[in-house]
């Protein structure tokens, strides 16, 4: 049964006569209520229809639409004549925003900050951040090649003498790099490591300790900083680039995927408060809005786990993936849950949420919680429906915008 | 017909109001819909070279139109009558789940149309059939808005109650 103040919102809506208090209101209405997001659909399309449909037209003018229409092909053209020429008119970007989630900015060389990067922007070089564990953005230069930088993660981008360069100063770096100008190899510089390559796929996991390298396609040349030695790391190799001498640098076969992986907590850790006693305590960060964007905060309180952190293999999803999450929780209070995952053997991210999971905790506070895969969906329209066949790259268990004392205590991922 | 640009002008046009539908329900406003109308169809153009003719136009117009509605979003995001971006981004994943439905509905709207009584029909013409120059239309023939905005919210929902009811009848399941 439709709320009749929701219908009385939408009409008020539809015909421009909603005040802010009562949009407000609409909007409270309509966040995380699938059958009020349903009617609002409903309505604006019918209200769209109406518009439309002959037996209304046909009572009144129908040459104001003709030339409504006309006036608007006229605009496009206009638009579009008009971009063409700014466009040739400015200078030309060096890299495209393809997606930002999160909190994600962009410090451009000369002190600009641009700290709401959005999807299609295009950027000089610069420094980009994502400052939040299950923060990620896509860019791409305009010779085709992607890159993908999750977690919390630095990366300066630049072209010097017609090279690329990459330094990535901590953080997930996943690199598909067409191919480029004999002699002018893109360059990937860590804080212990340094990289070349003509034409691959790979990606990077850099601290200020070590970097860790996973060759997907092509060759990949690593220059250990501390003593020069060099390792070429071909198609399904990884190696790890470590400042400490006596660490092992040597190209080996890319680690077996797994199906099956249980959280060692302390080590997996991407975020969150370890309390030895019980098990990791959700701790807050912002998603999105600073003082300075114009952007309502929205806080996170969350525990990120990677499950393929160290030495540990590649987790790969499959149909029958159910993610068991077993925990304590102060009263009863919808999660979130999601993962960001690589396609298998690396390519481009894509992440996927269960939203509003509705969480009742025991008398002890406890509870448990199993999702199977098929519960998640694409938290972009781009992403592949299924996530299966894809690699977990890292995990999230949160309450939005309120603490309400989630401790988890393990996950276990199992098919 | 293989030129490009004749080929993206004439999926455009075939698709155009299905965007603008889009449109309009991420962002209630008209004008601010049909500017970010236009935007979308700059952006179409410029991405056109990436267009997969094996696949529909319209999800793939639709994915841009979303682009644009959060680019918009940003830009206005200090206006009052905007949703925020967690919502827009709901709505758009209910949007995904509603379109294959939507024809339907369409279908069954006329239907109902036809069920209206003289003065309700006389009400709808008033506020459609003069493309938003209600005012005018009102005064015109005497009467109040607020009576006419009661009478057409009540009209909605007896035309949305139909549009369900014959979906049922109809066998869509989830109608």
């Amino acid at each position: 049964m439709p709320d009749p103040k929701l219908d009385t919102l939408l009409a008020r809506l539809v015909d421009e006569t909603i005040t802010e208090t009562e949009f407000q209101e609409l909007e409270q209405l309509l966040d995380n209520s699938a059958d009020a997001q349903r009617r609002y659909l409903h309505y604006m399309d019918l209200h769209a229809d109406l518009q439309n449909v002959d037996e209304v037209k046909s009572i009144k003018v129908t040459n104001q639409r003709q030339w409504a229409t006309g006036l608007l092909a006229l605009a496009t053209i206009l638009v579009l004549a008009c971009f063409f020429l700014w466009q040739d008119a400015r200078p030309t970007p060096m890299i495209q925003i393809i997606d930002a989630d999160g909190a994600v900015r962009w410090l451009g060389d000369g002190g600009k900050v641009e700290l709401a990067v959005t999807s299609g922007q295009k950027l000089p070089s610069g420094t980009l951040e994502t400052r939040t564990p299950d923060a990620s953005v896509e860019l791409a230069f305009f010779d085709g090649t992607t890159l993908s930088l999750t977690g919390r993660s630095a990366l300066m981008v630049s072209i010097m003498e017609e090279r690329k360069v990459l330094r990535l100063r901590e953080g997930n770096l996943s690199i598909d790099v067409v191919k480029q100008a004999p002699g002018k190899p893109l360059q990937v510089f860590t804080p212990s490591s340094e990289a070349e390559v003509l034409g691959t796929q790979f990606s990077v996991k850099a601290n200020e300790f070590s970097s860790q390298y996973t060759v997907n396609e092509g060759r990949v040349r690593v220059k250990r900083i501390t003593d020069g030695q060099i390792q070429e790391v071909t198609a399904d190799q990884e190696v790890v680039s470590a400042l400490e001498l006596g660490t092992d640098f040597t190209a080996t076969s890319r680690r077996k995927t797994v199906t099956h992986w249980q959280s060692d907590l302390l080590r997996d850790r991407l975020h969150g408060h370890w309390e030895p006693d019980s098990g990791m305590r959700a701790m807050p960060h912002l998603w999105k809005g600073t003082v300075a964007e114009p952007e309502t905060p929205v806080l996170l309180y969350s525990v990120v786990l990677d499950p393929s952190t160290g030495k540990r293999p590649p987790v790969q999803l499959t149909e029958g993936t159910r993610l068991k999450v077993q925990g304590r929780i102060d009263r009863p209070h919808p999660i979130y849950v999601g993962f960001g995952t690589n396609r298998a053997r690396g390519g481009p991210i894509s992440k996927y949420s269960v939203r509003n999971v509705k969480v009742t905790p025991g008398d002890d506070d406890r509870f448990t919680l199993e999702l199977a895969l098929s519960e998640f969906s694409p938290n972009r329209a781009r992403f592949p429906l299924s996530p299966a066949g894809q690699e977990i790259d890292w995990l999230w268990i949160q309450t939005v915008n309120v603490d309400a004392g989630l401790v988890v205590e393990e996950v276990v991922l199992s098919d | 017909m293989n030129d490009p640009t004749t080929q993206f002008v004439r999926l455009w046009t075939q698709n155009q109001n299905e965007v603008a539908r889009y449109l309009h329900s991420m962002v209630p406003r008209s004008a601010d819909a049909a500017e970010i109308l236009q935007d979308v169809s700059v952006r179409l153009w410029e991405k056109w070279e990436e267009y997969d003719e094996t696949r529909p136009f319209a999800p793939w117009a639709i994915r841009f139109a979303y682009l644009e509605v959060l680019k918009w979003r940003q830009k206005h995001a200090r206006e009052k009558l905007v949703f925020s971006e967690g919502l827009l981004e709901q709505i758009h994943t209910r949007h995904e789940e509603e379109a294959p439905l939507m024809e339907a509905r369409r279908k069954a709207l006329e239907g109902c149309l036809k069920k209206l009584n003289d003065q309700q029909r006389k009400w709808v013409a008033l506020r459609y059939g003069t493309y938003g120059a209600v005012k005018a239309s009102a005064q015109k023939t005497g009467v109040s808005m607020h009576k006419l905005y009661y009478a057409l919210e009540k009209i909605r929902t007896q035309l949305l109650d139909c549009v369900e009811q014959t979906l049922r009848k109809e066998g869509w399941c989830d109608a």
